[in-house]
């Protein structure tokens, strides 16, 4: 127990010194995880928002196909961005493996299932006359989808958080297409795995809490924007 | 404006709606009636481009962003009174200096000042109505599809209705309704009669 509370105590004091190996492990995860998660927000969402207010034939396939994808362990899709990276795979020639790219294309195939699937479960759910109101009232094929996407907010913010947290704390793609490189691939979760095997357990809570802090800082942000958004409804 | 042959819409084999002939010119209105499942809704859906005929032909003179069809319990979207009445006037590209005096002038002419501070899902079916018939009318359509839009409604608001829709001669009404209307409003009449499969 003394060497939790020791950890914990030599954490906060790496975080205030700003130790330069986290930070950098800090920011490397926020960039790769972000445009991750963006990138998968920009094609998931329409897409998720479109299958969910349209019946068509292989519908159920599609939502299937993408919601077993929301429970793919990361160390299969690592080994599938592997396969496709390596020197001998059909990518191999842009040289990707074992750069923060490889590691952002591998953590949008881990977002853009979840997103997908909450955008189009919370499309689904809503009420059938919203789409029809939109219509009715003029709104076009983009401004219709616009305003599903807003009715299903709820849901669809979620979706996104529950995607960004993913990517945030994933290990597997990022020790296998990352390669967990010092000051050039290493995550904050790769750098945590390491510490924590050396016997370094103060630099794996501090990465921990550091992980910690930024998933509390987005839930605060979030509540925030959608307290913001419920109070626009008065006005 | 609005020419109807041979309409049919049947659902799962079940036949819905069928008019067999129907004209309105633009500018008049015309109020439809029927029993229960005569496929009035279904008319208006049509009209609407919200549903697809089964057979026969339906031509409107006026373009799909000139006609709004108002549900018979409509829903109002998050976003407080401001955002409804003017989503449409988004929808045709309106100014925003425009909107938003168009959107204050129809607060005002609606009556709907009591609103403003209110959340739009804590409201009654009256006057979730009210609200729904201000967004339909701000947009000032050429073809106004109404589907039973006074049910819920106290006297004295359908008479407001009724003026602030009279300023408007050119506009083309057609309205489902289990009641006459006055006979100051000057409707045409249609019966439309339940169809066995």
């Amino acid at each position: 127990m003394d060497m939790i509370w020791q950890g914990i105590h030599d954490a906060f004091s790496l975080t205030i010194q700003r130790d330069p190996a986290i930070v950098k492990a800090a920011i490397l995860t926020l960039q790769v995880s972000l445009s991750a998660v963006l990138l998968a927000t920009a094609i998931g969402l329409p897409l998720g928002a479109i299958v969910g207010n349209k019946n068509f034939w292989g519908r159920n396939i599609i939502v299937i196909f993408f919601r077993t994808g929301m429970g793919i362990p990361t160390v299969f899709v690592g080994l599938i961005c592997f396969a496709m990276f390596s020197r001998q795979g059909p990518l191999g020639q842009f040289q990707l493996l074992y750069s923060p790219q490889a590691i952002a294309i591998g953590e949008f195939l881990l977002a853009l299932p979840i997103i997908f699937s909450m955008t189009q479960g919370a499309v689904s759910s809503l009420d059938r006359r919203v789409a029809d109101t939109a219509q009715a009232l003029g709104a076009g094929p983009i401004r219709k989808l616009v305003t599903l996407i807003s009715e299903a907010r709820i849901g669809v913010v979620l979706g996104i958080f529950t995607a960004l947290a993913r990517c945030l704390t994933e290990l597997g793609i990022a020790v296998m297409v990352g390669g967990n490189i010092a000051n050039r691939t290493r995550t904050l979760a790769t750098a945590t795995a390491l510490e924590t095997s050396r016997g370094e357990f103060a630099r794996g809570i501090a990465m921990g809490i550091i992980l910690l802090s930024m998933s509390l800082s987005f839930t605060l942000f979030l509540a925030i924007l959608t307290r913001k958004k419920n109070s626009e409804v008065t006005r | 404006m609005i020419d109807i042959n041979q309409l049919h819409v049947s659902k799962a084999g079940k036949s819905i709606c069928h008019v067999h002939r129907f004209h309105l010119d633009v500018g008049h209105r015309c109020w439809i009636s029927g029993p229960n499942g005569s496929g009035k809704s279904t008319l208006l859906r049509v009209l609407a481009n919200l549903e697809q005929p089964t057979s026969g032909s339906c031509r409107i003179t006026a373009p799909a962003i000139d006609i709004v069809y108002l549900e018979q319990s409509p829903f109002l979207f998050k976003g407080g009174l401001r955002h409804n009445l003017s989503f449409g006037l988004k929808c045709r590209k309106v100014s925003r200096d425009v909107r938003l005096k168009r959107v204050e002038e129809t607060i005002e002419s609606f009556r709907l000042q009591s609103f403003l501070n209110q959340d739009l899902r804590t409201i009654s079916g009256g006057e979730c109505q009210r609200i729904a018939l201000a967004r339909a009318l701000i947009l000032e359509p050429q073809l106004l599809l109404l589907d039973e839009p006074f049910a819920e409604l106290d006297l004295e608001y359908v008479e407001l209705v009724n003026e602030i829709m009279s300023c408007r001669p050119t506009m083309t009404v057609l309205m489902t309704s289990p009641h006459r209307p006055p006979e100051s409003w000057s409707f045409d009449h249609l019966t439309m009669a339940k169809h066995t499969p």
